[in-house]
């Protein structure tokens, strides 16, 4: 198991945004976040990510790779990112006067080392990790084909190519665990395409966890589903018994009409 | 310190306060439909004290009654103020209206120095005497604790106020700002008129700031193109006090810059007066940043 | 041919608009005529008991308006139907320029430097202050690039960081007798100081709330100065300050200038080094991104507080040393020369230069300090022209006269494979 999140609670004044949440994700595993708008799906990420701090419940990362154990929870944003935990946003949040490439150096900011101080003198250490940043991050393109945008500006890029570059610029940071945020939204068909494919290529080596609504993506690509409704976890299971189930079509689609 | 020097000192916060009310509305209302602090505003007020003074002093050779002489100056100069808001805007800020917040801001001050100068150079850089015309209001008793100008001063504002919190609540136009002010893209969407809309803004701050303008001229006498600037900012700082954006916010905070001013004056030192506004300021921005009554403008994540 | 064509169809355009432009241009100037009638062309004079009339000045209006609008028009119009500028004589030259320069860049930097060291000794004293204070500028104007064009974090009160550091030298000096190269580094220390004093409580602010909150440190230290007399010195300052020491040996007025200038350059060239080296790095590259978005640079890895101090503190250091310079050249500071004026021309220099790029600054801080010491006798205008000129540049060049250009890489196949 990669993270487990156990009886999560998010109260915004009298809203009940997320409502004694559990669930886990295994290593390897391409696991899908559904449900209506509104059910509180990007607040479940943010608690996880440390841009809200949850009224109630834990959130736990093992990285088998450093045996450590991380309690998210009071965790701010950077530090979760360093305990490998990255994410995507549902509205594309790129560093938009900052080319392609640069935007996936930043990427690599928890990877390097160099200060203040080692910039201004230029020691080694700098040398080394400029001349290094700048090849990893081309490779990071090229695994994502945006190589030839490189010193393209980060506004200028077409829309399906700025998902791709935020995806690319959360996966510089190393993670064991990559968090996507409705990354299909307003994709066409042949972008949902390539972009389903790029997630099967990712699986190979982190585990990721998605919030979609595209559902042909989410049941050719999830290992397992969970739905959520008002805040509640509705039901779990695979993508045959997440399309059967009863409480699901009722409300994706209302109670069923009797044919 | 005796009763009758703590209600004199106290009127006398008061009638500051009010002041500020009425240039801080401009200020808040601009703010909150467009995100831009119109550093130009102050000048405004100061405009509109000078435009006061010169029809006062153009029709007194008119010969005609005092208080009709009084009213049509006032109308007039109002209409003046109104006048350079509106064109402020259009000429300054509605090009770049989209823009960055650093290029409005940038183009706000330029307007200000612009404005400041301008009144310099065609008029006079030393003080200028000012009538005191609200002094001797016939039926009204001057006290030692409130005279006639303090007390017209109020009347005016707490009038200004209704009038303004009935028009934003129940007027067409005033639903348009407000809708304008918490989401531009669907407002526009919906089709409210918007350059109108701001502009009307523009319009209905220019009008109150010159009233402020107007009256505190006439209660201390004198003028001067300077007296835009430290005014602007406190009445800026009184707006940011109450929550930018929130008009009975705007009116909170003034109220309570100009009382503490006029306490602080009094009671501590008058060298630093300008400070105690600051340090409010810092105090509310650290604290509280959306001010007294504001709501928090959230980033959705 | 194709080029010429399309600056034909510009030019037609353009005439086609010109009756139209015609019409607005009158009644924007009538409408300017009364609008600014009470106050420019009646003057009443209460203790006298006259009003003079000066109807010249209603002519000025409507055709200084007249014309004023027109070239408006024209030029939002041309602005808003403009081609990409690429083909424009003035860019092929620009370009010429740049692609000489950047194959011989050694060559050209040094005749640079030669020419910049020898122009004290060719000039006189008046012209080579004149220099010095531009150059001051320049060293203000990179610092607050940092702040503001890198971290994108809008101070409108960066002279009070470089008040501290004239005043720090200024009071060491007339205290204890302290020489400048010793008292340089405290000032730098003190304004650090005072730098992460001010960004302490203004971390979680944006935008505007920063500007607004940074403006009010910047008047209560002027105010401050201003009246806390025991300590500063109020408005009367602090006079004869010493010059730079070079080992000890007495210099001529003349020397002293010529040594300062150089003194002044030098530090000049070092902090625009260091401010090069800052951007090119990840440490650079962590600010920008603070600027462009902070929450995804939080989601970065980024500690964003401690780098928001980090980048205030550099930027008050700066200031500093810059007011230490400052006070060195003048050997006289006091209050005036920190007010917000001179904040709003720092962030100016940065502004109508190019947000985050030093040529810009450079050339920014030339045209606000040299060429108003060029119209001196046009003084009065000063600042209304100022105060026109930002107006104008907000709507028409927002990006400045030079904007930043990004760092472009070439990737050769080597560097490509893993």
């Amino acid at each position: 198991m990669i993270m487990s999140v156990e009886n999560l609670s998010m109260v915004f004044g009298g809203l009940r945004a997320v409502d004694d949440v559990s669930f886990h994700v295994n290593k390897g595993e391409v696991v899908a976040l559904i449900g209506p708008n509104g059910a509180g799906k990007t607040t479940v990420f943010n608690c996880v990510t440390g841009l809200y701090v949850p009224t109630h419940g834990d959130v736990f990362v093992y990285d088998n790779e450093n045996v450590t154990e991380h309690k998210l929870r009071g965790m701010t944003p950077d530090q979760i990112t360093r305990a490998r935990l990255a994410r995507t946003f549902q509205n594309i949040r790129l560093f938009d006067e900052m080319t392609v490439l640069e935007n996936v150096m930043v990427g690599f900011h928890v990877k390097l080392k160099s200060r203040l101080f080692d910039a201004i003198i230029r020691t080694s250490l700098h040398k080394k990790e400029e001349k290094s940043v700048l090849a990893d991050a081309y490779s990071v393109l090229e695994y994502f084909q945006l190589e030839e945008h490189a010193n393209d500006v980060a506004r200028s890029l077409p829309y399906g190519y700025r998902r791709r570059l935020e995806i690319a610029r959360a996966y510089a940071t190393d993670p064991i665990l990559l968090l996507l945020d409705e990354p299909a939204a307003g994709l066409n068909p042949s972008e949902t395409e390539e972009l389903s494919k790029l997630i099967i290529r990712l699986q190979k080596e982190i585990t990721i966890l998605l919030i979609e609504h595209d559902m042909s993506m989410v049941m050719k690509l999830a290992d397992r589903i969970y739905v959520m409704d008002h805040g509640q976890l509705l039901a779990h299971g695979s993508p045959d018994e997440i399309k059967n189930d009863k409480d699901v079509i009722s409300a994706y689609l209302g109670e069923p009409i009797d044919a | 310190m005796s009763l009758e020097y703590f209600l004199q000192v106290f009127v006398s916060g008061f009638t500051r306060g009010s002041i500020y009310a009425l240039i801080a509305l401009g200020y808040t209302m601009v703010y909150g439909i467009i995100q831009l602090i119109n550093f130009a505003h102050g000048e405004i007020y100061m405009i509109g004290a000078f435009s006061l003074l010169i029809l006062i002093g153009v029709l007194s050779m008119l010969n005609l009654p005092v208080l009709a002489l009084i009213l049509i100056a006032v109308l007039v100069s109002i209409l003046y103020s109104a006048g350079y808001g509106f064109t402020i805007e259009r000429l300054a800020y509605r090009q770049i209206r989209n823009a960055q917040r650093l290029s409005l801001l940038i183009s706000a001050i330029g307007m200000s120095m612009f404005l400041q100068n301008y009144v310099l150079l065609a008029q006079t850089s030393s003080f200028l005497y000012f009538p005191k015309f609200l002094e001797d209001i016939p039926l009204f008793q001057n006290t030692n604790i409130l005279n006639a100008s303090q007390a017209v001063i109020f009347s005016a504002t707490a009038l200004i106020m209704i009038l303004l919190t009935v028009f934003v609540r129940y007027t067409r136009t005033g639903k348009a700002m407000r809708a304008l002010s918490q989401d531009r893209t669907m407002a526009v969407l919906v089709g409210v008129p918007t350059n109108r809309t701001i502009s009307i803004t523009f319009i209905i701050g220019s009008i109150t700031a010159a009233i402020g303008g107007g009256l505190v001229s006439a209660q201390i006498g004198q003028i001067h193109f300077y007296m835009g600037f430290i005014a602007g900012i406190k009445a800026f700082v009184a707006a940011v006090l109450g929550g930018i954006g929130n008009i009975p916010g705007a009116v909170l905070g003034s109220f309570i810059l100009g009382l503490t001013e006029s306490f602080g004056t009094t009671l501590i030192s008058s060298d630093y007066e300008d400070v105690f506004a600051f340090i409010i300021l810092i105090l509310i921005l650290i604290v509280k940043p959306s001010g007294l009554l504001g709501k928090n403008r959230s980033e959705k994540v | 041919m194709s080029k010429f064509i399309s600056n034909l169809r510009r030019s037609y355009r353009l005439l086609q608009g010109v009756p139209k432009f015609l019409i607005q241009s009158l009644m924007v100037s009538l409408w300017f005529a009364i609008l600014t009638f009470p106050i420019m062309v009646i003057q009443v004079n209460y203790t006298a008991n006259t009003v003079e009339w000066q109807w010249g000045r209603l002519l000025l209006i409507l055709f200084g308006g007249f014309a004023g609008s027109f070239i408006w028009f024209l030029a939002l119009d041309r602005k808003d139907n403009k081609p990409s500028n690429t083909s424009g004589t003035y860019s092929v030259i620009k370009g010429r320029l740049l692609d000489y320069y950047a194959s011989h860049k050694k060559l050209v930097m040094a005749i640079v430097f030669a020419i910049i060291l020898l122009i004290p000794f060719a000039s006189s004293s008046y012209f080579t202050r004149v220099l010095i204070s531009a150059m001051i500028m320049m060293v203000l104007g990179v610092g607050l690039n940092i702040v503001v064009g890198f971290g994108g974090l809008l101070n409108l009160g960066y002279a009070a960081f470089y008040a501290v550091g004239a005043y720090t030298y200024g009071l060491l000096n007339y205290h204890f007798g302290i020489g400048f190269w010793i008292a340089l580094p405290i000032s730098a220390f003190t304004s650090v100081i005072a730098g992460l004093l001010v960004a302490l409580p203004v971390i979680r602010l944006r935008g505007d709330y920063l500007a607004i909150i940074t403006l009010a440190f910047g008047e209560i230290t002027r105010i401050v100065l201003e009246n806390w007399g025991e300590f500063t010195f109020g408005p009367s300052g602090i006079k004869g300050i010493d010059k730079p020491g070079l080992f000890g040996i007495d210099l001529s007025p003349r020397g002293e200038i010529i040594y300062v200038y150089i003194v002044v350059f030098l530090v000049l060239l070092l902090t625009i080094l260091i401010s090069r080296r800052m951007e090119n790095s990840r440490i650079g590259r962590t600010w920008e991104s603070l600027r462009e978005n902070e929450i995804a640079a939080r989601s970065m890895g980024i500690n964003v507080p401690r780098t928001k101090l980090l980048i205030f503190a550099v930027g008050a250091c700066i200031a500093g040393v810059a007011g230490a310079l400052f006070a060195t050249n003048i050997s006289y500071i006091n209050p005036k020369s920190f007010a917000l004026l001179e904040s709003i021309k720092i962030l100016c220099v940065v502004v109508l230069g190019g947000m985050g790029s030093i040529p810009g600054v450079i050339v920014g801080s030339i045209v606000l300090q040299v060429i108003p010491e060029w119209l001196r006798p046009l003084q009065d205008y000063r600042l209304l022209v100022f105060g026109a000129l930002l107006v104008v540049m907000m709507i028409f060049k927002p990006n400045g006269l030079f904007p930043k250009v990004r760092k472009s890489y070439v990737f050769t196949k080597e560097e490509s494979e893993q």
